[in-house]
């Protein structure tokens, strides 16, 4: 028995987070992949969902922490 | 208004501990070579850590204090990292059980929301509701090319705090749940939830915020 065949749109969606944080068992991402090649809507869905997260990401990992914390630290490490 | 009360006491900013003197040649070589070793595995992580602490504060001088905790702490139990694995998410491990124990539960005291009412929205359905939108590179790739950093920070940042641990640490440190749920000290299960329903009230208010600032239309 083949149970890739019988994920539908809603099973896919439900899954669409743990699928693209990459924390679906080998069996269930291969399950979710198998839809996404046959359906469109849900293709582009995911693709959206994982270009915002992209997005999120980037947008907010510009921080550099500034001089005094890295002397601080410096400081901190050198007195231990 | 600083809330974080770390462990951090300025006064023993100079002290020197035994460590670093020099009774023994052998220790102090292995000491010197430990300290080596952590400030390698520390010094490309810095940016990424202090802007971690300043998510979880939202205050710079908070943000500066758990990191120094956290490297102190890291330090002191530097012997317990198994090398070869993720130091950095060892690293956030430490600071979120400081930010956790210092901070958050203050953060959260008669704010336990969760987020039960939040719909499964979505920004994808609403453009495809509106214009029949199906290719991401589409109308939809505006919408994303023009959400800049103070929009997304505003939508995480509005979140409640359980909520909001768990989006910055999946979604910007890109920790796995495994590693939020030990950091957090909270099932699995836990960090799924909140993860999922945090995410779609963050897409719930960005696409309030597309719409205020015109990069989406209102929906009719």
């Amino acid at each position: 028995m083949n149970l890739l065949d019988d994920t539908t749109c809603a099973d896919a969606m439900a899954r669409l987070y743990e699928y693209l944080d990459h924390e679906l068992l080998p069996h269930e991402r291969t399950a979710v992949e198998q839809h996404l090649a046959a359906c469109e809507g849900c293709r582009y869905h995911y693709e959206f969902d994982a270009r915002l997260l992209d997005r999120i990401r980037d947008q907010c990992r510009t921080e550099r922490a500034p001089v005094s914390i890295r002397r601080r630290v410096d400081r901190l490490l050198a007195s231990l | 208004m600083r809330q974080y009360t770390g462990m951090t006491n300025h006064s023993t900013m100079g002290n020197t501990v035994s460590l670093c003197e020099p009774a023994e040649p052998e220790v102090v070589g292995d000491a010197a070579s430990r300290k080596r070793e952590f400030g390698h595995l520390l010094d490309p992580l810095l940016d990424g850590l202090y802007g971690a602490a300043l998510r979880m504060t939202r205050n710079r001088e908070d943000a500066e204090d758990l990191l120094q905790d956290t490297v102190l702490r890291a330090f002191r139990f530097f012997d317990r990292f198994e090398r070869g694995t993720n130091f950095k998410a060892w690293t956030l491990r430490m600071m979120t059980n400081l930010y956790i124990n210092q901070y958050h539960k203050a953060a959260r005291q008669g704010e336990r929301v969760d987020l039960e009412d939040v719909d499964e929205f979505s920004i994808y359905a609403e453009l495809y509701y509106q214009a029949g939108c199906l290719h991401p590179a589409d109308p939809c790739e505006q919408v994303l090319a023009k959400l800049g950093e103070e929009t997304i920070r505003t939508a995480i940042d509005a979140l409640p705090p359980d909520f909001r641990l768990v989006v910055n640490l999946a979604d910007v440190e890109g920790l796995s749940y495994e590693e939020i749920a030990q950091a957090a000290d909270i099932p699995v299960g836990t960090v799924k939830s909140r993860l999922y329903r945090g995410r779609h009230q963050v897409q719930k208010l960005l696409w309030t915020y597309a719409q205020e600032q015109g990069i989406a239309r209102a929906t009719p």
